[in-house]
């Protein structure tokens, strides 16, 4: 049996949410949520869903036997709406039935009064009103205002980033029974301690009575950091009244009403240069908006705050987040947390500044980058800095002046295919910004074959942490890799586990991991020393501390070590370090149609020293990939806070035949914090893709197009590009 | 109801109606087959129908998510399960090898739709094999690795036998096909791809095409209903009758794109039906279910709107021929009453004489609905439009002929078209609204640049044929 998790996924075996707890095996439950955006809650009448055929029983908050209260670092968001109504897909109650159907018609029969109010749905809007979910963020480094006085060139102006949503191919679920005495559910979770934690709380049990299990998701993308929670609570709270087995499964057209995405953010931003192109000041105002409820929503503006300046050195920064509360569904994590929002920003200005200056956009970006020693507006001072690295490895490596030449070439005679090229750099920081977070714990056990099992609070998504984990454990243990099995998580076995986000499952719970085989494989050599002079194999050296009855598991627990303050120099120090690459990405765009082709994105990526360079390049391949979809085709679209592309067919992501042709160069370094030399590689490549947005602008300008100067909007569908290269009449 | 469900001959009795997704995951407990969306959208739920036709076995990947059960009458099904005994076949190695699996959801039925891909090919080549996965959206891999991994498939394997026993032979001993399927094709019995006379459905009964559309909107109307099936009813090939096509009005889009017949009246036929849906649902999509859905972005309406095509129509009373622009009536309202089957579709033939061009904006290229599809279809006398034919989607409530802009198109100089005032006069002609896919004045303006490039499309297509037709 192969303990390779792909292996099961060519097979068809593995198991995910929806596959355990079939027909006739449990119950099914379906929400009731709200049609309405903000309201004040009347009544909620179950009796019509109770006369149905197939309907086992019907709660609302009132049937919650503990806090009906999920929200993690703000307490605003009941599990169960009791007189209030804050979106459309707020759940108001749930509905239990024999089928899924049925509970499904259940839901569809609850009556729900309501009397409306007015909705607010622009963060603007509810930032001048004070609906704020947590008070205005804003941190300063040096003499703005001075810095802006002498600056030469400044641009001013605002950008637009929509939201986006997960499209994890596995939907939210989760399965609950209650096992004599406790309750135990399967969840589609990046964070089984934050589902444990908030059951515990709904059902007002102890976290010792909970057991949450998670085989593996079908992708995340961070839409299950939070966002599992509130399905996981329901269905125990179900299965804990009814004492059955429940199930609750989203369908794809649920589960996108109802779950939440990347935040969209209106931004201003103010950019001063000399008369050499330098940076010299920088102001940004990101309007956030967060939807109805907190979620991650101000952890996430921290890390857009931490990002303001990009890859870029700047002496002088003003940052100020809105977190702004409107009546849309509470947005949440998505691969790189507030840092895109930022960067997209950031690079806004910049291309801003080189229209204005004349310069061109890769030589603003080449001349600004952060190089080692600087001191990032947060405080942080980099150390093993790459970014202009990276920058020229990309610039000679994929001939960078020569493909500048063919498009002009190109684009001169005037084709109807017109072609861009941006590049794009990145430098993102590595830690969750709550430094609490940033810990975790491993428990290794040798068996007396020599086979190695490993349990973290890693949860397996997709992005090759267990391959990893393995990896780390085989090479310390001096183990076989094929005979180390990573476990699925289970709050049992690794407790208050961190949630699998922020880049760091690996290093996290790989340095966790590599501390207990560390401490295994020392009693071994211990013995080794004492029983003989010849080295003893792997196998012998286990038995033989089995046969002296030495322990041959260990537990250990790793915390990030220099966060934070420095009680000395009072810097603050938010990341244990940053990942660097650059990337060139190229794009065709259609003049009569508006339609376009990103063509190819090249990367340098840097990777410390990989544990898996082919997992790496995969992470980095998707999230590019996804990167580009946020600011081209995915585009959502509510009306009046209802969700309008509420499908596959409605909300496109990149699909084969539009993918570009990728070309990823792995850059090796050496990396003193984190585990063997690695780096984090989950969030930083989704910052690549933004370049397809420049480089569209960078085509749209060869087609001829005046773009309005100081706006940007993501994303660019072919709708908002012909209407760009309309706008003048071009062609 | 009898099948072969991967190596066994399986009886049921489950509704005929029921998604094939509920029948193996919730009847049968096999879950290789995934769902992620319901819609035909992801194609995580990628199965395999093999049929028996008087060309030998023939397989085609199809979504479990929208086939109905009664689909698979006397055919083979094929999923995951059927595949993954004993070792690993050179669809799963080169997956496995190349990285192409992260999460794992999507990978069922990319092993599916390449494996199919193996059975069905004209010829291994790296662009046909990954756009047999252009149905399978993957959200983890950035579809690079994906890439590879058809690329690596290709350049293991040795030239393909040609299609049927000898192609599964092959296949079966390089280990891409069970050996016990061998047998499986053998006995599967012949599916009759009916020729007329055609029958009105019986009453009360649901006439069902592809089911792509109606799985979609009324999943528990076609679950509860009784169903026939369009292709027991009609025929689907495409034949010359008299100075017409007879389009079989249970052809799928799949089988369109194989007839050399329509290919002579659409030279780009397989460029344009790359465009229309993937390939698990060209497979089943139907040309009546396509004109009957009256979708007002309907593609093949679109392309036959600027053909001239007519509706044949039959009833117990007997045989109506509607012209395509008279059969739809309003916003999805057509010309067909209760008991009425649209047996073919009739297109004149006008070959080479005919320029034809076909455009459709979305927001991704493929496996998309348009926000505006066009059409147009002209014939020149030296450099002279003397007929036109301008058809375009998404701009009223149903699939539209333009008549005043065709009219206007007659007579002008190709090389000196006012565009401007051809665009004015579509303008008046639409009335196209707000939504999801863009809004009304984007439409507008995009149709007046689809214009421009049915120019430019002809433009181009005289000169390369020479000039003169
Ligand atoms: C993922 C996806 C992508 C799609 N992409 C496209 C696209 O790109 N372009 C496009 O145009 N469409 C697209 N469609 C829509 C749909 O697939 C097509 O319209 C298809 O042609 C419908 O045919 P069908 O046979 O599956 O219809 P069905 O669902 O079987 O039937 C539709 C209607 O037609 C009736 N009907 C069927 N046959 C007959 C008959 N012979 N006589 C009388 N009534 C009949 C049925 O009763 C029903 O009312 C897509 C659908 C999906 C699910
Ligand atoms: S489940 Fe997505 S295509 Fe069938
Ligand atoms: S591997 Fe996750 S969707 Fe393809």
């Amino acid at each position: 049996m192969s303990s390779d998790e792909r292996e099961l996924h060519v097979r068809g075996l593995s198991r995910f949410i929806d596959d355990h707890c079939l027909p006739g095996q449990s119950l099914y439950a379906a929400v009731c949520s709200s049609k309405v955006p903000c309201a004040e809650l009347r009544s909620v009448d179950i009796a019509p869903a109770l006369a149905l055929p197939g309907v086992v029983t019907v709660l609302t908050a009132k049937d919650i036997p503990g806090e009906n209260q999920i929200g993690a670092i703000v307490g605003d968001e009941p599990l169960l709406a009791t007189d209030h109504l804050r979106w459309i897909g707020e759940p108001i109650a749930l509905v239990i039935g024999r089928s899924d159907q049925a509970a499904r018609a259940g839901a569809a029969a609850v009556v729900v009064d309501a009397q409306e109010r007015p909705a607010v749905f622009d963060p603007r809007e509810a930032a001048r009103l004070g609906q704020l979910i947590v008070p205005i963020r804003r941190f300063e480094k040096g003499d703005v205002d001075a810095a802006f006085t002498r600056s030469a060139t400044v641009v001013a102006g605002r950008v637009e980033s929509a939201g986006q949503e997960h499209v994890y191919l596995e939907t939210q679920g989760a399965v609950a029974e209650v096992d004599g005495n406790k309750v135990r559910i399967r969840s589609a979770t990046q964070s089984p301690t934050g589902v444990q934690r908030a059951v515990a709380r709904v059902l007002g049990l102890p976290m010792s009575d909970v057991e949450v299990d998670v085989p593996r998701l079908g992708g995340a993308f961070g839409g299950k950091e939070d966002q599992a929670t509130p399905y996981a609570a329901l269905a125990a709270l179900a299965a804990l009244r009814l004492r059955q087995p429940v199930k609750l499964v989203l369908s794809r057209v649920e589960d996108m009403r109802l779950s939440g995405k990347r935040h969209p953010y209106s931004t201003d931003y103010r950019l001063g240069l000399d008369e050499g192109g330098r940076i010299l000041a920088f102001e940004v105002t990101y309007y956030q908006n967060g939807g109805g409820a907190a979620d991650l929503s101000p952890a996430i503006l921290d890390r857009s705050l931490y990002h303001a300046t990009a890859a870029y050195r700047v002496p002088a920064a003003r940052m100020t987040g809105y977190s702004c509360r409107t009546n849309l569904p509470p947005f949440t994590a998505f691969r790189g947390f507030g840092a895109p929002q930022a960067f997209l920003a950031f690079e806004a200005a910049l291309d801003h500044a080189a229209q204005a200056t004349a310069v061109p956009r890769h030589e603003l970006q080449r001349r600004n980058l952060v190089v080692e020693g600087d001191c990032l507006p947060c405080g942080m001072v980099l150390s093993g800095a790459r970014a202009t690295e990276t920058f020229d490895d990309a610039r000679k490596r994929f001939d960078l002046s020569k493909r500048l030449a063919r498009i002009a070439n190109h684009n001169a005679c005037r084709p109807r295919l017109v072609q861009g090229l941006a590049t794009m750099p990145v430098c993102f920081g590595i830690s969750f910004t709550n430094k609490i977070l940033n810990q975790a714990s491993s428990l290794v056990h040798v068996f007396t074959d020599g086979s190695v099992s490993v349990s973290t609070g890693a949860v397996e998504m997709g992005q090759g942490v267990s391959r990893k984990l393995a990896r780390i454990a085989a090479s310390v243990l001096g183990a076989d890799e094929a005979l180390v099995r990573v476990e699925a998580t289970s709050t049992t076995r690794a407790a208050n586990t961190s949630p699998t986000a922020a880049s760091t499952g690996a290093d996290l719970n790989g340095m966790a991991t590599l501390l207990a085989a560390r401490s295994i494989r020392e009693r071994l050599d211990a013995l080794s020393k004492s029983a003989s002079d010849a080295p003893l194999s792997f196998s012998q050296a286990v038995t033989h501390a089995y046969a002296s009855r030495i322990s041959l598991s260990a537990q250990a627990h790793y915390a990030t070590p220099h966060l934070g303050i420095d009680p000395e120099t009072g810097a603050h120090r938010p990341f244990a370090y940053h990942v660097y690459g650059t990337a060139l990405v190229e794009v065709e765009l259609d003049t009569i149609l508006g339609t376009y082709r990103v063509t190819s994105v090249k990367v340098v990526h840097d990777v410390g020293h990989s544990l898996d360079p082919g997992t790496d390049r995969g992470q980095v391949e998707g999230a590019l990939l996804q990167g580009i979809g946020w600011v081209t085709c995915e585009d959502l679209r509510y009306v009046e806070g209802r969700l309008a592309s509420d499908t596959l067919t409605t909300y496109k992501v990149p699909d084969i035949l539009g993918a570009p042709e990728l070309e990823v160069v792995l850059s090796e370094s050496d990396n003193d914090r984190a585990v063997m030399g690695s780096k984090a590689v989950g969030e930083p490549p989704f910052i690549y893709g933004l370049g397809a947005f420049f480089a569209l602008l960078d085509a749209l300008r060869a087609a001829g197009a005046r773009l309005p100067e100081g706006e940007y909007d993501s994303p660019l569908t072919p709708e908002r590009v012909l209407t760009l290269l309309c706008c003048d009449g071009n062609r | 109801m009898r099948l072969w469900m991967n190596e066994q001959e399986q009886h049921t009795h489950e509704p005929l109606g029921t998604a094939v997704l509920d029948y193996l995951r919730d009847q049968l407990g096999l879950l290789g087959t995934k769902s992620g969306c319901r819609e035909g959208d992801c194609g995580a739920c990628t199965v395999l129908v093999g049929a028996r036709t008087p060309q030998g076995v023939e397989y085609e990947p199809v979504c479990a998510c929208l086939t109905p059960l009664v689909a698979l009458e006397n055919r083979h099904l094929v999923t995951v399960e059927g595949l993954s005994h004993g070792d690993l076949g050179p669809v799963q190695q080169s997956i496995l090898s190349e990285g192409a699996v992260q999460c794992g959801f999507c990978t069922p039925g990319i092993v599916l739709s390449l494996t199919g891909y193996l059975l069905c090919a004209t010829s291994l080549t790296e662009r046909q094999a990954i756009a047999s996965v252009a149905g399978n959206l993957c959200r983890c891999t950035g579809y690079e690795s994906i890439r590879r991994a058809a690329r690596a498939l290709v350049s293991s394997l040795p030239a393909l036998e040609e299609r049927g026993p000898k192609r599964f032979a092959q296949l079966a001993a390089l280990g891409a096909w069970p050996r016990s399927f061998l047998s499986i094709a053998d006995d599967l019995p012949l599916v009759a791809n009916r020729q007329p006379p055609a029958r009105p459905p019986a009453r009360g009964t649901l006439v069902l095409g592809g089911g792509t559309d109606l799985m979609v909107q009324r999943p528990s109307a076609v679950r509860g209903s009784r169903i026939v099936l369009a292709s027991s009813l009609a025929h689907s090939c495409v034949q010359k009758r008299g100075d017409d096509l007879a389009i079989g009005s249970a052809s799928t889009v799949a089988q369109l794109e194989r007839s050399a017949l329509l290919l002579e009246e659409v030279p780009r036929l397989s460029h344009i039906v790359s465009l229309i849906a993937s390939p698990q649902i060209r497979s089943r999509a139907t040309v009546a279910g396509n004109l009957v859905n009256a979708s007002p972005i309907g593609d093949l309406a679109i392309l036959l709107l600027a053909l001239c095509s007519k509706v044949c129509i039959e009833s117990p009373k007997g045989v109506r021929e509607v012209d395509l622009e008279r059969f739809f009536l309003s916003y999805k309202k057509v010309d067909l009453r209760p008991g009425e089957l649209i047996v073919e579709v009739l297109v004149p033939r006008r070959g080479p004489r005919r320029l034809l061009s076909f455009e459709k904006v979305c927001k991704r290229t493929h496996l998309d609905i348009a926000s505006v599809n066009s059409a147009c279809a002209v014939e020149l006398d030296s450099d002279r439009i003397v007929n036109a034919r301008l058809s375009a989607g998404g701009i009223a409530p149903v699939p539209k002929l333009l008549e005043a802009t065709s009219q206007a198109l007659v007579g002008s100089d190709l090389h000196s078209i006012d565009i401007a005032a051809l665009t004015k006069t579509a303008q008046a002609e639409i009335s196209p609204i707000d939504d999801v896919r863009g809004s009304a004045v984007y439409k507008r303006l995009l149709l007046g640049r689809l214009l421009l490039a049915h120019i430019e499309s002809f433009q181009k297509q005289q000169r390369f044929s020479g000039g003169h037709s």
